[in-house]
């Protein structure tokens, strides 16, 4: 099964040989060298291929532009630059995590949260509240806003049982 | 806490009288954000003035406001991350991070941008400044739709149901009619416990009475008979009234709504699915018809009812009406209570089933590939899944429903024991001014039931109330939406058109995160035919739906005969080009409507010409109905190269003096597709054509060809010149060549 398209197509997988990870102010940045060729890619983009069920391999490297310039494996095989990996793909993935709701409202077809998250209090709005609650077995929940941002509570289970009460008709 | 609105804070207060700016004057740009440069929640805004960007972190005077040069900064551009997004300028080919945001920014983001790009370019006066439009003017929170400019907080409800009402004045006679009948029957509830009641014990039956006799005992028995005859009758006219205007209004209310849909541009249509279209045209109609025949008009007799038997209980017993209506607090706040949980439910076993639903109707369509692979098992499972999910919440409603009302209706029944009991005290004591009697103990009870009932009611009637003028304010929005496209105030007319088409650096992107189409210009001359060739998705369709302004462009201009589209009336603009595309619609009805569809003043014989000419005439004449075979939805099913004959034909009849191919011939094989190729080479004949295509072959004749790359023209030429220039042209040409060479092979 592996090599069914061998000669067709070929992945590009990045290793510590052929890719060097480097930071440039804010933004991570790559350097490869695949086949001989010596190529900067300055500013690069990281995007999860299975973004639910792998956090850390997987993962395809683009270029400001939206060209795949290949795929990491696994991002621990990568020694001193993983933290730099790990670091960019909490950024780009990044949810704030909801701790507590203050209050839930509905008011003419949207729903007005008032939460407390791990980066602080904010509101939000949501539009047709039972599609846009989305849980999952594991008793994550992610809620996706009028503008498409996502909030995500880690386990439903474990909120105060005041917010709890709060969300439970939508779960 | 962050809380969203426009208001300026005292650190931009203090700012912008730093900087001399008053009234927003010298302001180019404010975007409200909401996190910091740290990824933390904290309410700030970015400022754009003449020679500085701020961006503000805080609102308090102890914010931090970090400032940057205009003159250094390149150009300011949004990185969308998850759920937020990274906004950087870029400082000497470097990236360095102004802020994060959540998304409820991003689309102020990138306007901030482009005006950043307009005031280093010094064209200040292009720069759009209402940077307050997405928030509501009267509170200052931003709409949560941004489509919408609906404030749920603000809305003015009177005045929605006022300009409602207005739609409903030609129905006035039928509308007092429903309400005096309504009336009628309040009065007659009111009235009909007094003889039958207090009247009938007091009066006629006790010994002590003023009509203790069989005539009074007739008379009375006259006067509950009339009231019930009364009362039927009045049931009756009041049902045959709403029946007839029923189905009216609602024809009404659907026309209106389809109308002021239908009026808006193409972006309001891809910007929402279908499904929400037609569940707005369906329920909201229903809705709002409901609001004024049924639902206001009850609720205001309710009330006015509730008043007068509790002023006419108060009358005859004030202390045994308070005891009575002690418990309507309490009733009302728990009704209230179990009504929103229930609600609630209805709706999570409503999304249930419907998920259920369409799970089912996937399964049973894609029955094939479920067999094909295999997957019968773990589809059986999938099913399972859902139909326990549903299983679960109309079990959770049922076991609400069965344990929550009881509970109302034993504090109700409290209610009405206590005042039997009490009551009863009274009759045997002969206790109250007037002394209570069993006459008037019985009236008491009945209206008891006439506060207690309506309650039931009424928290319903407030939640479907708000329903309702939702979507009244929908309906508005719609009506009252500016449509992106618009025609000129005075618009150019054309009796003929020539055909000359200049596209003079053209921009267009359909979200502000992508550019479509980027600078594009070319010409086509009168009766010449341009083939613009690229790779899927590269923006070549998108110059079709520019030309016959389906969009308007963004930068640049289109023009027609030296005039641009922009002047041009709908109507001569729309009827001088003809679409034929990959997409091909066809309406329920017959074949021969759905090609007449471009030309209702077409005669037969033109349609069959039309039909030949397309090459549909050939298949057409083999169904039993030839011509009158009905098509679309539900009815013959034609094939994928029959559907695009018929829409050539439909294409054709409007004899149009432009004509877009825009792969009209790739849904058929490749006989088919030659014999028509060649009429549309020869229907091409002193018509502009322009044919977009991805197989090469098919433009090999065209006066010119473009060839667009991501949104941008990258070579000019005829098919000659293009090869000998050996560019991409060149290698789309061979590849394909070689492809085709392959397929010969193996064949």
């Amino acid at each position: 099964m592996n090599n069914m398209f061998e000669n067709i197509i070929k992945i590009v997988y990045l290793t510590p040989e052929n890719a060097t990870f480097y930071k440039t102010g804010d933004f991570l940045a790559l350097k490869t060298n695949i086949d001989g060729e010596e190529k900067d890619h300055g500013i690069i983009k990281l995007r999860r291929l299975f973004p639910f069920e792998e956090l850390w391999r997987d993962i395809s490297v683009l270029t400001s532009g939206n060209e795949e310039i290949g795929v990491i494996r696994d991002v621990t095989l990568f020694g001193e630059s993983e933290a730099l990996l790990r670091d960019e793909l909490c950024r780009v993935y990044f949810t704030p995590k909801i701790t507590k709701i203050l209050s839930m409202k509905e008011k003419y077809g949207f729903s007005n949260w008032d939460v407390e998250t791990d980066i602080g209090k904010i509101t939000f709005s949501v539009r047709d509240t039972f599609r846009s609650v989305h849980s999952f077995e594991s008793g994550r929940v992610i809620i996706t806003d009028v503008d498409g941002s996502r909030y995500e509570i880690v386990d439903a289970g474990k909120l105060d049982k005041a917010s709890y009460r709060k969300i439970e008709i939508y779960l | 806490m962050i809380a969203i609105h426009n208001q300026y804070s005292e650190a931009e207060r203090r700012l912008l009288l730093e900087e001399g700016i008053e009234n927003g004057k010298g302001l180019y740009g404010r975007v409200v954000i909401d996190m910091n440069h740290e990824g933390k929640f904290v309410k700030g805004s970015i400022l754009l003035t003449k020679d500085t960007l701020f961006v503000v972190e805080g609102e308090s005077a102890e914010a931090t406001v970090s400032r940057y040069a205009i003159k250094e900064i390149e150009s300011l551009a949004v990185d969308e991350l998850l759920s937020t997004c990274r906004f950087y300028a870029v400082v000497d080919g470097e990236r360095q991070l102004l802020t994060y945001a959540t998304f409820f920014a991003k689309d102020d983001l990138y306007r901030l941008s482009a005006s950043f790009e307009k005031l280093k370019n010094e064209k200040e006066n292009e720069i759009d400044t209402d940077f307050d439009s997405r928030f509501c003017p009267k509170c200052g929170r931003r709409y949560p739709d941004k489509e919408r400019k609906f404030c749920p907080n603000c809305m003015e409800k009177g005045k929605v149901i006022k300009r409602m009402a207005g739609f409903f004045l030609r129905y006035r006679f039928y509308m007092i009619a429903i309400v005096a009948s309504m009336l009628l029957l309040s009065a007659i509830s009111v009235i009909a416990p007094l003889y039958g009641s207090k009247f009938l014990y007091d009066e006629v039956l006790d010994p002590t009475g003023a009509h203790h006799s069989m005539r009074g005992l007739v008379m009375i028995f006259l006067v509950i008979v009339f009231m019930r005859v009364l009362r039927v009758f009045v049931t009756m006219i009041h049902s045959f009234v709403t029946s007839i205007i029923a189905a009216k209004i609602v024809y009404d209310i659907k026309k209106v709504i389809f109308g002021a849909i239908e009026r808006l541009s193409m972006s309001y249509f891809s910007s929402r699915t279908t499904g929400s279209l037609m569940n707005q045209i369906y329920h909201d109609a229903n809705r709002i018809y409901w609001f004024f025949t049924d639902g206001l008009p009850y609720f205001t007799i309710n009330i006015l009812q509730l008043v007068v038997v509790t002023v006419m209980m108060l009358v005859f017993n004030p202390l045994l009406t308070l005891l009575a209506l002690g418990l309507t607090p309490l009733v009302l706040f728990l009704i209230g209570k179990l009504f929103s949980k229930s609600r609630k439910l209805n709706h999570r076993r409503y999304i249930k089933s419907s998920s259920m639903n369409s799970l089912l109707s996937d399964l049973l369509t894609g029955i094939r590939v479920v067999k094909t692979f295999s997957r019968e098992k773990s589809e059986a499972e999938r099913f399972s899944r859902a139909s326990r999910g549903l299983a679960n919440a109309e079990m959770k409603r049922s076991k609400f429903g069965t344990t929550a009302y009881p509970l109302v209706h034993t504090v109700v029944y409290l209610g009405i024991i206590m005042v039997w009991g009490f009551g009863g005290w009274m009759v045997i004591k002969g206790f109250g001014v007037p002394p209570m009697t069993y006459g008037l103990l019985t009236l008491f009870l009945s209206y008891v039931g006439m506060v207690y009932d309506p309650l039931y009611s009424f928290v319903d009637q407030v939640e479907w109330g708000s329903d309702a003028l939702n979507s009244m304010n929908r309906l508005f929005e719609i009506m009252d939406a500016d449509t992106d496209v618009k025609e000129s105030d005075n618009p150019v007319h054309f009796d003929e058109v020539q055909g000359d088409i200049v596209f003079d650096n053209v921009e267009f992107s359909y979200t502000k995160s992508r550019k479509i189409i980027d600078k594009v210009s070319f010409k086509v001359e009168a009766g010449k035919t341009l083939g613009i060739v690229g790779h899927t998705g590269s923006g070549k369709s998108t110059l079709a739906n520019l030309l016959i302004r389906l969009y308007d462009v963004d930068e640049g201009s289109i023009t027609v005969d030296g005039v641009n589209v922009k002047d041009i009336a709908f109507e001569d603009l729309r009827k001088s080009i003809a679409i034929v595309s990959q997409e091909t619609y066809l309406f329920v009805g017959t074949i021969y409507d759905n090609i007449r569809y471009a030309n209702n003043e077409a005669t037969r014989e033109e349609v069959i010409e039309a039909a030949k000419a397309a090459g549909a005439h050939d298949f057409i004449v083999k169904l039993p109905d030839a011509y009158d075979t009905m098509v679309g939805f539900g009815h013959k099913d034609l094939s994928g190269g029959e559907k695009q004959r018929v829409s050539i034909a439909r294409a054709l009849l409007r004899k149009p003096k432009i004509l877009i191919l825009d792969e009209a011939t790739a849904a058929m094989d490749t006989q088919t597709e030659r014999r028509i190729q060649n009429t549309l080479d020869s229907l091409s004949k002193g018509r502009t054509t322009i044919m977009i295509a991805h197989r090469l072959s098919t433009l090999k004749n065209a006066d010119s060809l473009i060839v667009v790359n991501g949104g941008k023209v990258t070579e000019v030429g005829t098919h000659a010149e293009l090869i000998a220039k050996k560019g991409e042209y060149y290698k789309l040409y061979k590849l394909q060549l070689d492809a085709l060479k392959n397929v010969g092979v193996t064949e």
